[in-house]
């Protein structure tokens, strides 16, 4: 048993409130001030619906993505553990870039890379006459560039907590590492992979800066829900709150589907 | 046929040093005995080519120093089973031959025949979160047995279980090494344990040999303090 009887001090607990209402208070504005009349209309509209659909598409296949390379990064993470401070270090500074930041940065860094001219870029159009920027594949390349470190940390995370006297149990047992990866291993981070996924999906969803950079803003191909949200804004308010709501109601679903997993390698 | 377990083995950590040589002939039950931090389990962990050392392990002619865990032909039974938790029993025990390619009815066959002679049969679609210690130690047995290893290494398989349910299944093991042809090493801290399944004995303290020989003769042993109250 922990000692519950002295209560947290008071000098900590007025900016405690003061940052919850802070951070709930702006989402309750938004609901009081949501025309919850015309929500349907709103998000029925065949330019919303596209941007809704593109939304999702986009996020799911750089969720897809995202799980594909980054559990192999993220097991390559966790081990290094095992490696001298210098790579170790640059290993996770590395991976952690994107999160910290901004993403337009990242959506001018992907152009610099991946644009007509770009360095890898130019090879692309010359050789097979494929240009990224402002295509569909361009919203899911900055989706994955900003998403991938929020997976990445939490397979880490949940691959550091889970005993890896298991890989040497079944390594007992004959299996090679591939097999107990696929076996051993992955199964028993499922719940981090699963978490990490959500957050990803959801990073995903709400990408919008290295977006507009890299992918632009064309209806029906780029243009995805938060950047609808945003160009709505201008000129009816109304439709950026109901698409506001709309995006606000997924995270929250998204939260509720992670109950105490969202922390890395922490299940509830 | 099964051959012989010979290693040497010499570890040097910060605060440890470890120097043990032992040889278990096919059928026989080597005992490593000793005090908690005395090198016991690391010893495991050397043959089944978990740590990396100075030395040899052989079984039979042929050399194991080479050779990554999955090659080895060692079957490692921990003290906590580390049954995996995803899988049933039943496909806890087929792990091993699934892992060496056999087909999956094939490998589940193999998996229930053993579980039948475990006389733990109706356990096979149980999690391991669902089976009593005494039932998963039977498992975590049958899981590397399942395998055909040339050694069988077993690190205080009865120390996990509670003192009511522990002779049976001490009289139970003692059954299942008898059946087992190759060569064993039991970790164990008990006395009660090598008297039960083990013909030989090396106690080992602070990572070195402070006896060797039969069990009979630990009666005897009086070097260490360790050994004289063993004795007792």
């Amino acid at each position: 048993m922990r000692p519950t009887k002295r209560g947290i001090a008071p000098a900590l607990v007025i900016p405690a409130a003061i940052g919850l209402a802070f951070l709930v208070l702006p989402l309750v504005a938004l609901v009081l001030r949501a025309p919850w009349g015309s929500i349907v209309q709103v998000v029925a509209r065949p330019e919303v619906l596209q941007a809704l659909l593109l939304s999702l598409g986009t996020a799911s296949i750089a969720t897809l993505i995202c799980v594909l390379l980054g559990v192999p990064l993220a097991t390559v993470l966790a081990r290094s553990a095992e490696w001298p401070v210098l790579p170790r270090r640059l290993l996770r500074a590395l991976i952690t870039v994107p999160l910290v930041l901004p993403p337009v940065v990242g959506g001018v860094a992907l152009l610099l890379l991946l644009g007509r001219r770009g360095i890898i870029g130019q090879f692309l159009y010359a050789w097979f006459h494929v240009s990224l920027p402002f295509t569909p594949a361009a919203v899911i390349l900055a989706q994955v560039f900003v998403a991938m470190p929020f997976l990445v940390l939490a397979v880490e995370g949940a691959l550091r907590a889970s005993d890896r006297r298991y890989e040497l149990a079944a390594a007992t047992l004959g299996a090679s590492r591939w097999h107990t990866f696929r076996r051993v291993t992955l199964p028993l981070v499922g719940p981090g992979v699963s978490a990490g996924a959500l957050l990803c999906f959801t990073r995903s969803l709400g990408e919008f800066g290295a977006t507009i950079t890299f992918a632009g803003s064309f209806p029906g191909t780029t243009q995805t829900l938060p950047v609808t949200t945003y160009l709505e804004l201008q000129h009816d308010p109304d439709a950026a709150i109901a698409l506001s709501l709309v995006l606000l109601a997924v995270a929250v679903a998204v939260l509720v589907g992670l109950r105490d997993r969202w922390l890395p390698g922490v299940t509830g | 046929m099964p051959g012989q377990l010979d290693a040497v083995i010499r570890l040097s950590r910060p605060g440890f040093e470890l120097d043990v040589a032992l040889a278990v002939a096919p059928g026989r039950v080597l005992a490593l005995l000793g005090p908690n931090g005395a090198g016991k389990s690391t010893t495991l962990s050397c043959i089944a080519g978990a740590i990396d050392f100075d030395g040899h392990v052989r079984v039979g002619d042929r050399s194991l120093n080479e050779l990554p865990v999955e090659r080895r032909g060692v079957g490692l039974v921990f003290q906590d089973y580390l049954l995996f938790p995803h899988l049933t029993v039943e496909q806890n025990v087929a792990f091993g031959p699934r892992a060496h390619g056999v087909d999956k009815a094939a490998a589940g066959a193999r998996a229930a025949t053993l579980l039948e002679r475990f006389g733990i049969a109706e356990l096979a679609k149980r999690r391991p979160s669902q089976v009593s210690g005494g039932q998963a130690q039977r498992v975590a047995l049958a899981r590397a047995l399942a395998v055909e290893p040339d050694v069988l290494l077993l690190d205080e398989p009865l120390a996990a279980l509670d003192a009511e349910v522990r002779e049976g299944v001490r009289a139970d093991l003692s059954g299942h090494l008898a059946d087992f042809a190759g060569p064993t090493v039991l970790v164990t801290h008990s006395l009660a344990d090598v008297r039960a399944l083990a013909g030989d004995v090396i106690v080992l303290e602070h990572g070195s040999v402070t006896y060797r020989g039969t069990v009979d003769g630990l009666r005897a042993a009086d070097a260490t303090p360790y050994l004289r109250q063993l004795s007792d």
